[in-house]
């Protein structure tokens, strides 16, 4: 992108204004952790005392789930691929819906009866503990979140580079070292109230950017049409043949609940009224950041249509249609949408590392001043390494990225969603059906075997071979233990009450 | 006594109890009526998208197809907003410390 040198610091000056706002929030919500009790370090950190209100819960489901690819990746998408793509994000605007309807009841009462501090928790205890099921949840989440991690600081500092001119190395400072601090130092409060700067920050980018460019696109039908001629494929649907079409609506809409960073918010909210107004807040935010970003994404080829890099169609946009202060909102408003989703993750990779490693299988005694100190260690080493793997990004991780969300997705999906309403499942069901699904996945992506994809994406068949394997393996072996039907189905183990 | 242990019970022998009965038809329900989004608007997409793109009719600015895609996501915000408001029920989270934690059924 050509960027001239005065909007560049106007760009960068409103930028360092919000990162500004962020490492208050950093400063602060560490302090307010140093004032927790001992006793209580862990819970507070990876909970906040599950006392999270509507706003919070929804905005941490809606931005921890949206980040590059609603803001700068999906746009790309509607840009190069056309409407087809665009119609396919419409899978994913009631993700607050399908998480807090779908297990957000169970989990919130599950996990007070448990004392769970994790995604990995709540499945680690259904499934008795079991250390592989352990070590699998764990290792698949340090592995594939932290690549993901690393992959959008990479993104977000090469957006900045380009917007500001200035060097990538301090774009990765700033995306990253704030999310570091807010993240590490305050943990579940310091990424809540991040989220709602974060949230409000989108939410301004997105209508700004979006009645900007709809005023210079006027009139509509005629951009649309100028869009057709380019390319009719831009604008039909039919682009995508309707089973692939199915796939991609699975693949945004229907597995998220194997992604950990957006079920995450279950644990914390404060009750039921809390998580059903929720629902409403965060369908009203996903519904207009997803269609407004996506349909601007594809509409941006009217204005500008021989774009090299279809990621930077929401960018070169903003540039193009509003004055550069109000640009630096919009970078504002991808860094929000990238920290905000890293955050979520961050404390998952954490908590999965200290209590369901650490406390699970190194040191089970642990007083409570070493978990406290396990726990920041941990969540700041996880930070510095993202980092350092982001300053020189290996070629390994482009690899891992492929896999990443889609093997996480296709791991969880059925042994979490089976676990949590079917009785029968089991821990051997679950170690089948995490493996299953992570493989063929693999085996499908890697294109190894292709044709089992049948001209979808992977994800479909893959979650399907790890549902079956979890039911069958279940049904082969032993029936879970008491104390856990009692637990997650019974009215709880009497004596753990 | 109770043998929590145990991998040997009777599961018709277990109280099942009445939140998460709530829970599991509201999931249901849930994924009901978002399979029920997918297919209307794939539905809606797929047929008013038929034919040469040069063809299409247009409806405030857009092709017929987008606009019918937009109405059914906004039909269904409206139905997600309702059945969050309505019909999902509010229970108590913690468990009751003497007998079985019953399921109040309030909207608040």
């Amino acid at each position: 992108m050509e960027v001239p040198a005065q909007l560049r610091m106007i760009i960068f000056g409103t930028f360092l204004l919000y990162t500004a706002i962020l490492l208050g929030i950093g400063v602060y919500s560490q302090r307010s952790m140093q004032k927790v009790a001992l006793a209580n370090y862990v819970d507070e950190f990876y909970t906040a005392g599950r006392g999270m209100g509507a706003l919070v819960v929804a905005l941490m489901i809606a931005a921890g789930l949206c980040s590059a690819g609603t803001f700068l990746g999906g746009p790309g998408l509607g840009y190069a691929v056309g409407l087809a793509w665009a119609l396919a994000g419409f899978s994913q605007v009631f993700m607050n819906f399908c998480v807090l309807g779908e297990v957000g009841k169970k989990i919130g009462i599950v996990a007070r009866r448990i004392k769970a501090q994790s995604y990995l928790d709540i499945l680690v205890y259904r499934y008795e503990r079991n250390p592989v099921v352990a070590l699998l949840g764990v290792f698949s989440l340090v592995v594939f979140m932290g690549a993901y991690v690393t992959s959008q600081f990479v993104g977000g500092a090469r957006l900045f580079e380009s917007m500001t001119g200035f060097p990538y190395w301090l774009g990765l400072v700033l995306f990253s070292v704030v999310v570091l601090i807010y993240a590490a130092f305050g943990g579940m409060k310091g990424v809540s109230l991040a989220v709602i700067v974060q949230g409000l920050v989108m939410t301004i980018a997105v209508f700004v950017l979006f009645f900007a460019a709809m005023g210079r696109l006027m009139p509509l039908e005629a951009a649309i049409r100028k869009i057709g001629q380019l390319d009719p494929k831009l604008i039909s649907p039919w682009t995508w043949k309707p089973e692939y079409e199915f796939s991609m609506w699975v693949v945004f809409g229907l597995v998220t609940l194997g992604l950990p960073h957006g079920v995450l918010p279950t644990l914390t909210y404060k009750n039921t009224k809390a998580m059903r107004s929720a629902i409403v807040l965060g369908t009203v935010f996903v519904v207009l950041w997803t269609l407004m970003l996506i349909w601007m994404g594809n509409l941006t080829r009217a204005l500008i249509p021989n774009l090299k890099v279809p990621d930077h169609a929401i960018p070169s946009l903003a540039m193009m249609v509003l004055p550069p202060w109000l640009t630096g909102v919009v970078l504002a408003g991808v860094a929000g949408a990238i920290q905000s989703t890293v955050g979520a993750m961050i404390l998952v990779i954490s908590a999965a590392i200290v209590r369901d490693a650490y406390l699970a299988f190194i040191n089970p005694k642990a007083t409570a001043q070493q978990l406290k100190s396990v726990t920041q260690i941990t969540t700041v080493a996880i930070c510095a390494v993202v980092f350092l793997a982001a300053l020189n990004p290996p070629k390994a991780l482009e690899w891992v990225i492929v896999f990443a969300i889609g093997g996480l997705a296709s791991s969880y999906f059925f042994p979490m969603l089976l676990g949590l309403y079917w009785w029968r499942a089991n821990e051997y069901g679950a170690i089948a059906g995490m493996v299953g699904g992570l493989v063929t996945y693999m085996l499908i992506k890697g294109k190894i075997l292709p044709a089992l994809a049948f001209g979808m994406d992977p994800i479909v068949p893959s979650i399907v071979v790890s549902g079956l394997l979890v039911v069958v393996v279940s049904l082969l072996t032993p029936q879970p233990s008491k104390r856990v039907v009692l637990t997650y189905f019974g009215k709880g183990v009497p004596e753990e009450r | 006594m109770k043998d929590v242990a145990s991998r040997n019970y009777d599961i018709r022998d277990i109280e099942i109890d009445p939140r998460f009965k709530i829970a599991y038809k509201e999931m249901l329900l849930t994924f009901g009526v978002w399979f029920l989004f997918m297919i209307v608007s794939l539905v809606v997409a797929y047929t008013l998208g038929k034919g040469p793109v040069d063809q299409y009719t247009y409806v405030l600015g857009m092709p017929a197809w987008w606009f019918g895609a937009i109405v059914v996501t906004l039909f269904f915000a409206v139905i997600v907003i309702y059945i969050s408001q309505f019909v999902f029920t509010d229970v108590e989270l913690t468990d009751e410390p003497t007998q079985s934690p019953t399921a109040r059924n309030r909207n608040k």
